[in-house]
Protein backbone atom coordinates (compact mmCIF):
# COMPACT_ATOMS: atom_id res chain seq x y z
CA UNK A 1 0.00 0.00 0.00
CA UNK A 2 2.79 2.39 0.92
CA UNK A 3 4.49 1.59 -2.37
CA UNK A 4 1.29 2.40 -4.22
CA UNK A 5 0.92 5.75 -2.45
CA UNK A 6 4.57 6.54 -3.10
CA UNK A 7 4.26 5.66 -6.76
CA UNK A 8 1.17 7.83 -7.15
CA UNK A 9 2.91 10.75 -5.42
CA UNK A 10 5.92 10.45 -7.71
CA UNK A 11 3.68 10.19 -10.77
CA UNK A 12 1.69 13.25 -9.72
CA UNK A 13 4.82 15.28 -9.14
CA UNK A 14 6.31 14.32 -12.48
CA UNK A 15 3.06 14.88 -14.32
CA UNK A 16 2.54 18.26 -12.74
CA UNK A 17 6.02 19.40 -13.72
CA UNK A 18 5.55 18.20 -17.26
CA UNK A 19 2.21 19.92 -17.70
CA UNK A 20 3.49 23.14 -16.29
CA UNK A 21 6.31 23.11 -18.80
CA UNK A 22 8.90 24.11 -16.24
CA UNK A 23 12.32 22.72 -15.65
CA UNK A 24 12.43 19.97 -13.02
CA UNK A 25 13.44 21.38 -9.67
CA UNK A 26 16.71 19.48 -9.76
CA UNK A 27 17.92 21.18 -12.95
CA UNK A 28 20.70 23.63 -12.20
CA UNK A 29 19.79 26.92 -13.84
CA UNK A 30 22.87 29.04 -14.51
CA UNK A 31 22.60 32.77 -13.98
CA UNK A 32 23.40 33.86 -17.50
CA UNK A 33 21.41 37.08 -17.20
CA UNK A 34 23.41 40.26 -17.43
CA UNK A 35 25.56 42.45 -19.65
CA UNK A 36 28.26 40.68 -21.61
CA UNK A 37 31.17 41.94 -23.67
CA UNK A 38 32.89 39.86 -26.30
CA UNK A 39 36.44 38.95 -25.52
CA UNK A 40 37.61 38.21 -29.06
CA UNK A 41 37.73 41.79 -30.23
CA UNK A 42 41.02 41.35 -32.02
CA UNK A 43 40.41 42.51 -35.56
CA UNK A 44 37.49 44.60 -34.38
CA UNK A 45 36.26 47.42 -36.59
CA UNK A 46 36.18 45.02 -39.45
CA UNK A 47 33.97 41.97 -39.38
CA UNK A 48 36.26 40.44 -41.91
CA UNK A 49 39.07 40.85 -39.42
CA UNK A 50 37.23 39.01 -36.67
CA UNK A 51 36.03 36.37 -39.08
CA UNK A 52 39.60 35.40 -39.90
CA UNK A 53 39.90 34.10 -36.34
CA UNK A 54 37.17 31.51 -36.81
CA UNK A 55 37.55 28.04 -38.33
CA UNK A 56 36.38 27.78 -41.89
CA UNK A 57 33.19 25.84 -42.53
CA UNK A 58 33.62 22.71 -44.60
CA UNK A 59 30.85 23.00 -47.13
CA UNK A 60 29.70 20.62 -49.80
CA UNK A 61 31.03 21.85 -53.16
CA UNK A 62 27.62 22.79 -54.53
CA UNK A 63 26.97 24.91 -51.44
CA UNK A 64 30.39 26.52 -51.45
CA UNK A 65 29.61 27.70 -54.97
CA UNK A 66 26.74 29.79 -53.57
CA UNK A 67 29.00 31.89 -51.39
CA UNK A 68 29.87 35.38 -52.56
CA UNK A 69 33.51 36.35 -52.89
CA UNK A 70 35.20 37.04 -49.62
CA UNK A 71 34.34 40.59 -48.79
CA UNK A 72 34.22 42.74 -45.76
CA UNK A 73 30.62 43.96 -45.59
CA UNK A 74 30.73 44.78 -49.27
CA UNK A 75 33.59 47.21 -48.80
CA UNK A 76 36.23 45.11 -50.47
CA UNK A 77 38.23 42.01 -49.73
CA UNK A 78 38.74 41.20 -46.10
CA UNK A 79 41.78 43.03 -44.93
CA UNK A 80 41.59 45.68 -47.60
CA UNK A 81 42.74 48.93 -46.12
CA UNK A 82 41.13 51.54 -48.31
CA UNK A 83 38.10 50.09 -50.06
CA UNK A 84 36.52 52.28 -52.71
CA UNK A 85 33.40 54.20 -51.88
CA UNK A 86 31.04 56.29 -53.97
CA UNK A 87 30.34 59.84 -52.91
CA UNK A 88 26.90 61.38 -53.28
CA UNK A 89 26.19 65.06 -53.93
CA UNK A 90 25.01 65.48 -50.36
CA UNK A 91 28.34 64.30 -49.07
CA UNK A 92 27.20 60.84 -48.10
CA UNK A 93 29.20 57.79 -49.08
CA UNK A 94 27.79 54.64 -50.58
CA UNK A 95 29.46 51.29 -50.62
CA UNK A 96 30.12 49.89 -54.09
CA UNK A 97 27.45 47.25 -53.64
CA UNK A 98 24.85 49.82 -52.69
CA UNK A 99 25.87 52.17 -55.47
CA UNK A 100 25.61 49.34 -58.00
CA UNK A 101 22.13 48.62 -56.74
CA UNK A 102 21.08 52.13 -57.60
CA UNK A 103 21.35 53.70 -54.17
CA UNK A 104 20.36 52.98 -50.64
CA UNK A 105 17.70 50.44 -49.98
CA UNK A 106 14.37 52.12 -49.25
CA UNK A 107 13.67 49.85 -46.35
CA UNK A 108 16.89 48.66 -44.82
CA UNK A 109 19.69 50.17 -42.90
CA UNK A 110 18.54 53.75 -42.64
CA UNK A 111 18.21 55.53 -39.40
CA UNK A 112 15.79 53.61 -37.21
CA UNK A 113 14.51 51.46 -40.05
CA UNK A 114 14.44 47.73 -40.04
CA UNK A 115 14.07 47.35 -36.36
CA UNK A 116 17.60 47.57 -35.09
CA UNK A 117 16.95 44.30 -33.38
CA UNK A 118 18.83 41.09 -33.43
CA UNK A 119 19.43 40.39 -37.09
CA UNK A 120 20.42 36.81 -36.58
CA UNK A 121 21.92 34.43 -34.11
CA UNK A 122 25.50 35.57 -34.46
CA UNK A 123 26.60 38.27 -32.09
CA UNK A 124 28.50 40.93 -33.97
CA UNK A 125 28.27 43.65 -31.40
CA UNK A 126 30.65 43.88 -28.52
CA UNK A 127 27.77 44.53 -26.16
CA UNK A 128 25.21 41.80 -25.51
CA UNK A 129 22.50 41.48 -22.93
CA UNK A 130 20.80 38.30 -21.78
CA UNK A 131 17.79 37.99 -19.56
CA UNK A 132 16.61 34.51 -18.69
CA UNK A 133 13.06 34.33 -17.41
CA UNK A 134 11.03 31.23 -16.64
CA UNK A 135 9.58 30.74 -20.07
CA UNK A 136 11.74 32.89 -22.34
CA UNK A 137 15.35 33.91 -22.70
CA UNK A 138 15.93 37.15 -24.57
CA UNK A 139 19.20 38.22 -26.12
CA UNK A 140 19.64 41.78 -27.28
CA UNK A 141 22.43 44.13 -28.05
CA UNK A 142 23.19 47.72 -27.26
CA UNK A 143 21.03 50.20 -29.09
CA UNK A 144 18.53 47.59 -30.25
CA UNK A 145 14.79 47.68 -30.56
CA UNK A 146 13.71 44.14 -29.81
CA UNK A 147 15.88 41.09 -29.69
CA UNK A 148 16.15 37.38 -30.14
CA UNK A 149 13.77 35.13 -28.25
CA UNK A 150 14.49 31.62 -27.04
CA UNK A 151 11.37 29.83 -25.91
CA UNK A 152 11.87 27.64 -22.87
CA UNK A 153 8.41 26.19 -22.52
CA UNK A 154 7.60 24.74 -25.89
CA UNK A 155 8.64 22.24 -28.49
CA UNK A 156 10.13 23.05 -31.87
CA UNK A 157 7.31 23.45 -34.39
CA UNK A 158 7.50 21.77 -37.76
CA UNK A 159 9.95 23.73 -39.87
CA UNK A 160 7.28 24.34 -42.51
CA UNK A 161 5.37 26.43 -39.96
CA UNK A 162 8.32 28.71 -39.23
CA UNK A 163 8.62 31.89 -41.26
CA UNK A 164 12.25 31.78 -42.43
CA UNK A 165 14.42 34.49 -40.92
CA UNK A 166 18.04 35.16 -40.09
CA UNK A 167 17.36 34.30 -36.47
CA UNK A 168 15.16 31.27 -37.13
CA UNK A 169 13.08 29.82 -34.33
CA UNK A 170 14.75 28.86 -31.07
CA UNK A 171 13.77 26.59 -28.23
CA UNK A 172 15.96 26.04 -25.21
CA UNK A 173 16.42 23.96 -22.10
CA UNK A 174 18.72 23.98 -19.13
CA UNK A 175 20.89 20.90 -19.05
CA UNK A 176 23.77 20.06 -16.75
CA UNK A 177 24.25 23.68 -15.74
CA UNK A 178 24.21 24.97 -19.31
CA UNK A 179 21.61 26.51 -21.57
CA UNK A 180 21.19 24.42 -24.69
CA UNK A 181 19.39 26.13 -27.58
CA UNK A 182 18.22 24.55 -30.80
CA UNK A 183 17.36 26.76 -33.75
CA UNK A 184 16.04 26.08 -37.22
CA UNK A 185 13.80 27.74 -39.80
CA UNK A 186 16.50 30.03 -41.16
CA UNK A 187 16.38 32.26 -44.19
CA UNK A 188 18.94 31.15 -46.73
CA UNK A 189 22.25 32.92 -46.31
CA UNK A 190 25.70 32.98 -44.82
CA UNK A 191 26.40 32.36 -41.18
CA UNK A 192 28.10 35.15 -39.33
CA UNK A 193 31.44 33.48 -38.85
CA UNK A 194 33.61 31.00 -40.68
CA UNK A 195 31.84 31.47 -44.00
CA UNK A 196 29.23 28.88 -43.28
CA UNK A 197 25.84 28.60 -44.95
CA UNK A 198 22.35 28.12 -43.65
CA UNK A 199 19.22 26.80 -45.28
CA UNK A 200 15.72 26.65 -43.90
CA UNK A 201 16.23 23.20 -42.37
CA UNK A 202 19.76 23.78 -41.13
CA UNK A 203 19.96 23.18 -37.41
CA UNK A 204 22.03 25.27 -35.06
CA UNK A 205 22.82 24.09 -31.56
CA UNK A 206 24.19 26.61 -29.09
CA UNK A 207 25.51 25.73 -25.65
CA UNK A 208 25.77 28.64 -23.21
CA UNK A 209 28.22 27.75 -20.47
CA UNK A 210 29.20 29.88 -17.51
CA UNK A 211 32.59 29.75 -15.85
CA UNK A 212 32.49 28.56 -12.23
CA UNK A 213 32.75 32.14 -10.94
CA UNK A 214 29.96 33.27 -13.26
CA UNK A 215 32.07 36.00 -14.83
CA UNK A 216 32.77 34.41 -18.17
CA UNK A 217 30.33 33.01 -20.70
CA UNK A 218 31.20 30.78 -23.62
CA UNK A 219 28.76 30.04 -26.40
CA UNK A 220 29.58 27.05 -28.55
CA UNK A 221 27.86 27.14 -31.93
CA UNK A 222 27.38 24.01 -34.02
CA UNK A 223 25.78 24.32 -37.44
CA UNK A 224 24.58 21.02 -38.79
CA UNK A 225 22.98 20.16 -42.09
CA UNK A 226 24.02 17.12 -44.15
CA UNK A 227 22.84 18.93 -47.27
CA UNK A 228 25.21 21.82 -46.55
CA UNK A 229 28.18 20.72 -44.50
CA UNK A 230 30.78 18.02 -44.94
CA UNK A 231 30.94 18.01 -41.17
CA UNK A 232 29.26 20.20 -38.53
CA UNK A 233 30.63 23.74 -38.39
CA UNK A 234 31.63 24.50 -34.79
CA UNK A 235 33.14 27.53 -33.11
CA UNK A 236 33.11 29.33 -29.77
CA UNK A 237 32.59 32.94 -28.78
CA UNK A 238 33.56 34.05 -25.28
CA UNK A 239 32.27 36.94 -23.22
CA UNK A 240 33.04 38.55 -19.91
CA UNK A 241 30.38 39.85 -17.57
CA UNK A 242 30.21 43.65 -17.31
CA UNK A 243 28.89 44.08 -13.81
CA UNK A 244 29.29 47.82 -13.52
CA UNK A 245 28.21 48.84 -16.98
CA UNK A 246 25.03 49.88 -18.66
CA UNK A 247 23.42 49.33 -22.04
CA UNK A 248 24.25 52.02 -24.56
CA UNK A 249 21.55 53.67 -26.58
CA UNK A 250 21.98 54.37 -30.24
CA UNK A 251 20.46 57.63 -31.33
CA UNK A 252 20.07 58.58 -34.93
CA UNK A 253 18.34 61.70 -36.18
CA UNK A 254 17.02 60.85 -39.61
CA UNK A 255 16.16 64.47 -40.31
CA UNK A 256 19.84 65.31 -40.54
CA UNK A 257 21.42 64.80 -43.93
CA UNK A 258 24.38 62.89 -42.66
CA UNK A 259 26.24 59.97 -44.22
CA UNK A 260 25.46 57.64 -41.35
CA UNK A 261 21.79 58.39 -41.76
CA UNK A 262 21.78 57.72 -45.44
CA UNK A 263 23.86 54.80 -46.58
CA UNK A 264 22.66 51.30 -46.08
CA UNK A 265 25.84 49.64 -44.98
CA UNK A 266 28.78 50.44 -42.80
CA UNK A 267 30.66 53.52 -43.86
CA UNK A 268 34.30 54.17 -44.36
CA UNK A 269 35.76 57.63 -44.16
CA UNK A 270 38.08 58.00 -47.16
CA UNK A 271 40.60 59.92 -45.14
CA UNK A 272 40.79 57.23 -42.51
CA UNK A 273 43.97 55.24 -43.17
CA UNK A 274 42.68 52.07 -41.62
CA UNK A 275 39.20 52.37 -42.96
CA UNK A 276 37.93 51.99 -39.42
CA UNK A 277 35.55 54.36 -37.80
CA UNK B 1 -8.84 -3.01 1.45
CA UNK B 2 -9.80 -3.33 -2.19
CA UNK B 3 -12.28 -0.47 -1.82
CA UNK B 4 -9.66 1.70 -0.16
CA UNK B 5 -7.25 1.03 -2.99
CA UNK B 6 -9.91 1.78 -5.59
CA UNK B 7 -10.81 5.06 -3.89
CA UNK B 8 -7.16 5.99 -3.78
CA UNK B 9 -6.71 5.22 -7.45
CA UNK B 10 -9.83 7.22 -8.36
CA UNK B 11 -8.62 10.14 -6.28
CA UNK B 12 -5.25 10.01 -7.96
CA UNK B 13 -6.88 9.86 -11.38
CA UNK B 14 -8.99 12.91 -10.52
CA UNK B 15 -5.87 14.76 -9.39
CA UNK B 16 -4.10 13.93 -12.63
CA UNK B 17 -7.05 15.17 -14.71
CA UNK B 18 -7.24 18.35 -12.65
CA UNK B 19 -3.50 18.89 -12.92
CA UNK B 20 -3.73 18.55 -16.67
CA UNK B 21 -6.76 20.77 -17.18
CA UNK B 22 -6.15 23.70 -14.87
CA UNK B 23 -2.97 25.02 -16.52
CA UNK B 24 -4.59 24.76 -19.94
CA UNK B 25 -7.57 26.78 -18.80
CA UNK B 26 -5.27 29.27 -17.16
CA UNK B 27 -3.74 29.97 -20.55
CA UNK B 28 -7.07 31.22 -21.73
CA UNK B 29 -7.68 28.59 -24.35
CA UNK B 30 -10.82 27.52 -22.57
CA UNK B 31 -12.34 30.93 -23.08
CA UNK B 32 -13.67 33.42 -20.58
CA UNK B 33 -14.94 31.80 -17.40
CA UNK B 34 -14.38 28.37 -18.81
CA UNK B 35 -13.37 26.59 -15.64
CA UNK B 36 -11.68 26.51 -12.31
CA UNK B 37 -9.79 29.58 -11.11
CA UNK B 38 -6.23 29.87 -12.34
CA UNK B 39 -3.52 28.72 -9.96
CA UNK B 40 -1.81 31.36 -7.85
CA UNK B 41 1.09 33.05 -9.58
CA UNK B 42 4.35 34.39 -8.26
CA UNK B 43 3.47 38.01 -7.41
CA UNK B 44 6.93 39.08 -8.51
CA UNK B 45 6.89 37.33 -11.86
CA UNK B 46 6.43 40.33 -14.11
CA UNK B 47 7.93 38.48 -17.08
CA UNK B 48 5.60 38.12 -20.01
CA UNK B 49 3.99 39.97 -22.88
CA UNK B 50 1.85 42.91 -21.82
CA UNK B 51 -0.49 45.11 -23.79
CA UNK B 52 -2.53 48.22 -23.12
CA UNK B 53 -6.20 47.96 -24.04
CA UNK B 54 -6.55 48.92 -27.69
CA UNK B 55 -9.19 51.65 -27.47
CA UNK B 56 -6.78 54.31 -26.25
CA UNK B 57 -8.72 54.95 -23.04
CA UNK B 58 -9.24 51.75 -21.09
CA UNK B 59 -6.32 50.87 -18.87
CA UNK B 60 -5.22 54.48 -18.68
CA UNK B 61 -5.91 56.83 -15.78
CA UNK B 62 -4.10 60.00 -16.77
CA UNK B 63 -5.13 63.21 -14.99
CA UNK B 64 -4.07 66.60 -16.24
CA UNK B 65 -0.70 67.67 -14.89
CA UNK B 66 -0.33 70.75 -12.74
CA UNK B 67 2.43 72.67 -14.44
CA UNK B 68 4.88 75.04 -12.83
CA UNK B 69 4.39 78.75 -13.33
CA UNK B 70 7.50 78.95 -15.48
CA UNK B 71 6.08 76.65 -18.12
CA UNK B 72 4.80 79.07 -20.71
CA UNK B 73 2.53 78.43 -23.67
CA UNK B 74 5.48 79.27 -25.84
CA UNK B 75 7.55 76.54 -24.18
CA UNK B 76 4.74 74.03 -24.56
CA UNK B 77 4.38 74.93 -28.23
CA UNK B 78 8.10 74.46 -28.64
CA UNK B 79 7.95 70.99 -27.05
CA UNK B 80 4.94 70.12 -29.17
CA UNK B 81 6.79 71.10 -32.35
CA UNK B 82 9.85 69.18 -31.22
CA UNK B 83 7.81 66.03 -30.66
CA UNK B 84 5.92 66.41 -33.93
CA UNK B 85 9.25 66.47 -35.72
CA UNK B 86 10.33 63.42 -33.72
CA UNK B 87 7.28 61.44 -34.82
CA UNK B 88 7.76 62.59 -38.39
CA UNK B 89 11.35 61.39 -38.44
CA UNK B 90 10.80 58.25 -36.38
CA UNK B 91 12.95 59.38 -33.48
CA UNK B 92 13.80 56.81 -30.86
CA UNK B 93 10.82 57.46 -28.61
CA UNK B 94 12.19 56.82 -25.16
CA UNK B 95 10.35 57.35 -21.90
CA UNK B 96 7.55 57.85 -21.23
CA UNK B 97 6.27 57.32 -24.75
CA UNK B 98 7.66 53.80 -24.95
CA UNK B 99 5.35 52.69 -22.16
CA UNK B 100 2.32 54.00 -24.04
CA UNK B 101 2.72 51.89 -27.18
CA UNK B 102 -0.33 49.91 -28.18
CA UNK B 103 1.64 46.93 -29.40
CA UNK B 104 2.77 44.43 -26.75
CA UNK B 105 5.74 45.03 -24.52
CA UNK B 106 7.93 42.02 -23.78
CA UNK B 107 8.95 42.42 -20.15
CA UNK B 108 11.61 40.10 -18.78
CA UNK B 109 12.92 40.15 -15.27
CA UNK B 110 15.90 38.37 -13.78
CA UNK B 111 17.54 38.82 -10.41
CA UNK B 112 19.80 41.66 -11.50
CA UNK B 113 18.34 43.02 -14.70
CA UNK B 114 15.01 43.79 -16.31
CA UNK B 115 14.15 44.74 -19.86
CA UNK B 116 11.11 46.17 -21.57
CA UNK B 117 11.22 45.37 -25.26
CA UNK B 118 8.73 47.00 -27.61
CA UNK B 119 7.72 45.77 -31.04
CA UNK B 120 8.53 49.02 -32.78
CA UNK B 121 11.68 49.92 -34.63
CA UNK B 122 11.61 53.49 -33.29
CA UNK B 123 11.60 52.41 -29.65
CA UNK B 124 14.82 50.93 -28.38
CA UNK B 125 14.73 48.48 -25.51
CA UNK B 126 14.53 49.83 -22.02
CA UNK B 127 16.83 48.46 -19.31
CA UNK B 128 16.29 48.53 -15.57
CA UNK B 129 19.12 47.62 -13.26
CA UNK B 130 18.13 45.70 -10.15
CA UNK B 131 21.68 45.12 -8.99
CA UNK B 132 22.55 48.65 -7.93
CA UNK B 133 20.91 51.20 -5.68
CA UNK B 134 22.63 54.26 -7.08
CA UNK B 135 22.53 55.86 -10.48
CA UNK B 136 25.63 55.89 -12.61
CA UNK B 137 27.63 59.07 -11.94
CA UNK B 138 26.60 61.74 -14.39
CA UNK B 139 30.14 62.17 -15.65
CA UNK B 140 30.26 58.49 -16.62
CA UNK B 141 26.80 58.27 -18.14
CA UNK B 142 25.78 59.20 -21.63
CA UNK B 143 22.28 60.55 -21.16
CA UNK B 144 19.66 58.84 -23.26
CA UNK B 145 16.01 58.84 -24.13
CA UNK B 146 15.30 56.13 -21.58
CA UNK B 147 17.49 57.60 -18.84
CA UNK B 148 19.15 55.48 -16.18
CA UNK B 149 16.69 53.19 -14.41
CA UNK B 150 17.33 51.37 -11.13
CA UNK B 151 14.81 49.21 -9.35
CA UNK B 152 14.18 47.46 -6.07
CA UNK B 153 11.39 45.41 -4.55
CA UNK B 154 9.16 46.76 -1.82
CA UNK B 155 7.10 43.71 -0.92
CA UNK B 156 5.49 42.61 -4.17
CA UNK B 157 5.93 45.99 -5.83
CA UNK B 158 8.88 46.76 -8.05
CA UNK B 159 9.85 50.40 -7.59
CA UNK B 160 11.85 51.85 -10.48
CA UNK B 161 13.52 55.25 -10.39
CA UNK B 162 14.70 56.85 -13.61
CA UNK B 163 16.65 60.03 -14.18
CA UNK B 164 19.39 61.52 -16.38
CA UNK B 165 17.33 61.91 -19.52
CA UNK B 166 18.73 63.40 -22.69
CA UNK B 167 17.71 67.07 -23.06
CA UNK B 168 16.57 66.85 -26.68
CA UNK B 169 16.51 63.33 -28.04
CA UNK B 170 13.31 61.36 -28.25
CA UNK B 171 9.73 62.38 -27.54
CA UNK B 172 9.71 64.74 -24.58
CA UNK B 173 5.99 65.07 -23.88
CA UNK B 174 4.51 63.39 -20.82
CA UNK B 175 0.97 61.96 -20.70
CA UNK B 176 -1.32 64.47 -19.01
CA UNK B 177 0.90 67.42 -19.83
CA UNK B 178 4.40 68.65 -19.26
CA UNK B 179 7.66 67.29 -20.60
CA UNK B 180 10.81 65.65 -19.39
CA UNK B 181 14.12 67.42 -18.88
CA UNK B 182 17.54 66.20 -17.73
CA UNK B 183 16.44 67.10 -14.20
CA UNK B 184 13.21 65.13 -14.31
CA UNK B 185 12.81 62.11 -12.07
CA UNK B 186 10.35 59.32 -12.79
CA UNK B 187 9.31 56.77 -10.18
CA UNK B 188 7.26 53.82 -11.40
CA UNK B 189 5.60 51.21 -9.23
CA UNK B 190 5.05 47.88 -11.02
CA UNK B 191 2.56 45.54 -9.40
CA UNK B 192 0.58 42.51 -10.55
CA UNK B 193 -3.19 42.54 -10.13
CA UNK B 194 -5.91 39.98 -10.79
CA UNK B 195 -3.77 36.98 -10.03
CA UNK B 196 -1.05 38.10 -12.38
CA UNK B 197 -3.25 38.81 -15.38
CA UNK B 198 -2.95 42.60 -15.11
CA UNK B 199 0.17 44.69 -14.65
CA UNK B 200 -0.38 48.01 -12.94
CA UNK B 201 2.25 50.70 -13.43
CA UNK B 202 1.84 53.91 -11.46
CA UNK B 203 4.17 56.62 -12.72
CA UNK B 204 5.09 59.77 -10.85
CA UNK B 205 7.11 62.56 -12.42
CA UNK B 206 8.82 65.22 -10.39
CA UNK B 207 10.62 68.21 -11.83
CA UNK B 208 10.16 71.54 -10.03
CA UNK B 209 10.76 73.50 -13.22
CA UNK B 210 7.99 71.63 -15.02
CA UNK B 211 5.46 70.41 -12.46
CA UNK B 212 3.94 72.39 -9.63
CA UNK B 213 3.19 69.12 -7.82
CA UNK B 214 4.31 65.58 -8.66
CA UNK B 215 2.40 64.31 -11.67
CA UNK B 216 1.03 60.80 -11.24
CA UNK B 217 -0.81 58.59 -13.71
CA UNK B 218 -1.61 54.91 -13.97
CA UNK B 219 -1.45 52.38 -16.77
CA UNK B 220 -2.85 48.84 -16.66
CA UNK B 221 -1.58 46.25 -19.10
CA UNK B 222 -3.23 42.92 -19.88
CA UNK B 223 -1.07 39.80 -19.91
CA UNK B 224 -1.13 38.07 -23.28
CA UNK B 225 -1.51 34.33 -23.65
CA UNK B 226 1.50 32.26 -22.78
CA UNK B 227 1.88 31.11 -26.34
CA UNK B 228 2.12 34.65 -27.73
CA UNK B 229 5.26 35.23 -29.77
CA UNK B 230 6.76 38.59 -30.56
CA UNK B 231 6.01 39.78 -34.06
CA UNK B 232 8.57 41.50 -36.24
CA UNK B 233 8.92 45.13 -35.29
CA UNK B 234 6.49 47.61 -36.73
CA UNK B 235 8.62 49.84 -38.92
CA UNK B 236 8.51 53.59 -39.00
CA UNK B 237 10.24 54.77 -42.16
CA UNK B 238 11.31 58.42 -42.04
CA UNK B 239 12.24 58.30 -45.71
CA UNK B 240 8.78 57.21 -46.81
CA UNK B 241 7.45 60.31 -48.56
CA UNK B 242 3.85 59.13 -48.59
CA UNK B 243 4.04 58.55 -44.85
CA UNK B 244 5.56 61.99 -44.42
CA UNK B 245 2.43 63.51 -45.97
CA UNK B 246 0.56 62.36 -42.89
CA UNK B 247 2.44 65.00 -40.95
CA UNK B 248 2.13 67.77 -43.53
CA UNK B 249 -0.98 69.76 -42.80
CA UNK B 250 -4.65 68.88 -43.18
CA UNK B 251 -5.58 65.48 -44.64
CA UNK B 252 -5.66 65.30 -48.39
CA UNK B 253 -6.16 62.55 -50.91
CA UNK B 254 -2.94 60.71 -51.74
CA UNK B 255 -2.74 59.76 -55.39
Amino acid sequence: MKKLIGAIAVALAAFGAAVDGQQPATTAIPNISGLWNRLDTEGGGSYGGIDLLFPRAQLLPEVAAKLPPEQDQGLGNAGTITPPVVRLPNGAYLTPAVAAAGGPSPTAGHCNIGGGGFGGVDINSAGMEIIASRDEVVIARDGAAGGRRIYMDRKMPDVTRITPSAAGYSVGRFENGTLVVTTTGFAQGMTGFGRGWRERETQLTEVFKLSPDGKKLTITYTWNDPKVYVKPHTYDISFERWETGYVFENYCDASIDHPENYTSTRLVEPDSPSGKK
Amino acid sequence: MKNTTRRLIRAAAACIVATAIVPVLAQGRGGRGAGAPAPAVDPKDLSGYWELPPDGHDGRNIPRASLAAGVTQQKLAQISAHDAKGYRWCANLGLPNLMMLTRPLDIRVSTDLMTIMPEYSAAQNRWIYLNRDKHIPADEYEAGVNGDSIGHWEGNTLVVETTMFHPDNGILGIPGGGFRTPESKLVERFQLLKNGQVLQVISTWTDPKVFRTPHTYELRYARLLRDYEARPNAVGDPYDEERAQLFAGPPKQTR
